[in-house]
């Protein structure tokens, strides 16, 4: 059920940039990891309506002239008791950014969604259709923070209706951890489900994903070995976290 | 519905720690913390830079056998050459008495190991010294 599970050969290669006419416009959005110094970048760009994708978004870790003063400044206002969106804002207002020293470290593709919200009144927001995360800044929650940002800004941030095994697991787990509290959805009927919970599966014990892999399978995480996976196809199902 | 707050990776599962982490070091249980710590790091992150590490708590990991949820006493990563607490054991386990001798041995384990195996010399914070040193004010 629910997002389709696929097996690894089944790959959204974000790596690599897609190369689009047609950009209508790019905003930039700033944030910081809680607990830690670094602070990353998202670069978004709009596209035109016939484009494979709506939205890209290239994400960078800043780099700073004087890392160290940076650094210090950071901890200086956390301990003023600034939120950690105010300081960003003071940081990037020392305009001390040194665009040679920019990292990137993932990249997403998303298109514009409606569905209803809990009330059957409807409500716009993105849904995933790609992401890449440079592996060696990988599994530490940052998919997570830049979800957390996505929702900031669309309201609504909804999976994709197939995934890789990295991807469920991000939804599994991280995203409740992280990011809020994440339901099951269904787009046929627009209608919720039940809320996501412990092990992958529905607070009322619904199964929310299938899996679409030529057996046997080795699969790439554990976690997934003794999933009880839907028998039938259910890509309509997919998971929904809002503002 | 977002948390109010952004938060911190505060949970593990099971399986990460197992598939996807190596033990550097294992502080043994002592009188004032009677658990024993495992301090891990991650075998996906492979270059100096972005070293990570899972500090786990053996009993935790026990209990995660049922939940497979684990949940880290601590996570570090290095910083500009220096340890630094990404995920504090204080907002994790706020009700465990984590003293700055038990905080002082994982970033030496840390800093060891960066050593040992990047030949990279990483300090540790300076706060801890002077946390250190209010220790010795047992009257």
């Amino acid at each position: 059920m629910a997002p389709t599970l696929n097996s690894g050969n089944y790959a959204k290669d974000l790596s690599k940039a897609p190369s689009f006419d047609g950009v209508s416009h790019y905003k930039m959005y700033d944030f910081i990891v809680p607990d830690d110094t670094l602070i990353y970048r998202i670069v978004e760009r709009q596209y035109a309506a016939n484009s494979e994708y709506d939205y890209v978004a290239e994400v960078y870790r800043l780099g700073f002239h004087s890392q160290e003063s940076v650094e210090e400044e950071i901890e200086r206002l956390r301990d003023e008791g600034e939120s950690d969106e105010e300081v960003v804002r003071q940081i990037i207002k020392l305009g001390m950014e040194d665009d040679s020293q920019f990292v990137l470290v993932a990249r997403f593709a998303y298109d514009y969604i409606e569905i209803l919200d809990p009330n059957q009144q409807p409500v716009s927001g993105v849904q995933i259709r790609g992401a890449f995360v440079e592996p060696q800044k990988s599994g530490v929650g940052l998919a997570g923070q830049i979800y957390r940002q996505f929702v900031l800004i669309h309201g609504v941030l909804v999976c994709d209706n197939a995934q890789t095994e990295y991807g469920a697991a991000l939804w599994a787990g991280t995203i409740r951890n992280v990011v809020g509290r994440v339901d099951i959805y269904d787009c046929y009927n627009d209608t919720y489900i039940q809320e996501l919970g412990e092990n992958g599966k529905g607070v009322n014990g619904f199964i929310p994903w299938d899996l679409n892999v030529v057996h046997p399978h080795v699969f790439q995480l554990t976690r997934w070995v003794q999933y009880p996976f839907q028998i039938s196809r259910c890509n309509h199902i997919v998971l929904v976290v809002s503002r | 519905m977002l948390h109010s707050e952004a938060r911190a990776k505060s949970e593990r599962s099971i399986h990460t720690i197992m598939d996807n982490t190596r033990v550097i070091d294992v502080i043994e249980p002592r009188s004032l913390f009677p658990d024993t710590l495992e301090v891990r790091s991650m075998l996906s992150r492979t270059h100096k830079e972005s070293q990570h590490f899972i500090v786990t708590l053996v009993s935790d990991l026990l209990r995660a056998k049922d939940t497979e949820v684990v949940k880290p006493l601590a996570e570090l990563a290095i910083r500009d050459n220096k340890v630094r607490f990404t995920v504090k054991p204080k907002k994790q386990y706020p009700n465990l008495r984590v003293n700055e001798e038990i905080l002082r041995m994982i970033e030496d384990s840390i800093a060891h190991f960066m050593k040992d195996k990047f030949s990279t010399k990483v300090s540790v914070s300076t706060e801890m010294n002077q946390g250190g040193l209010k220790e010795w004010h047992l009257l």
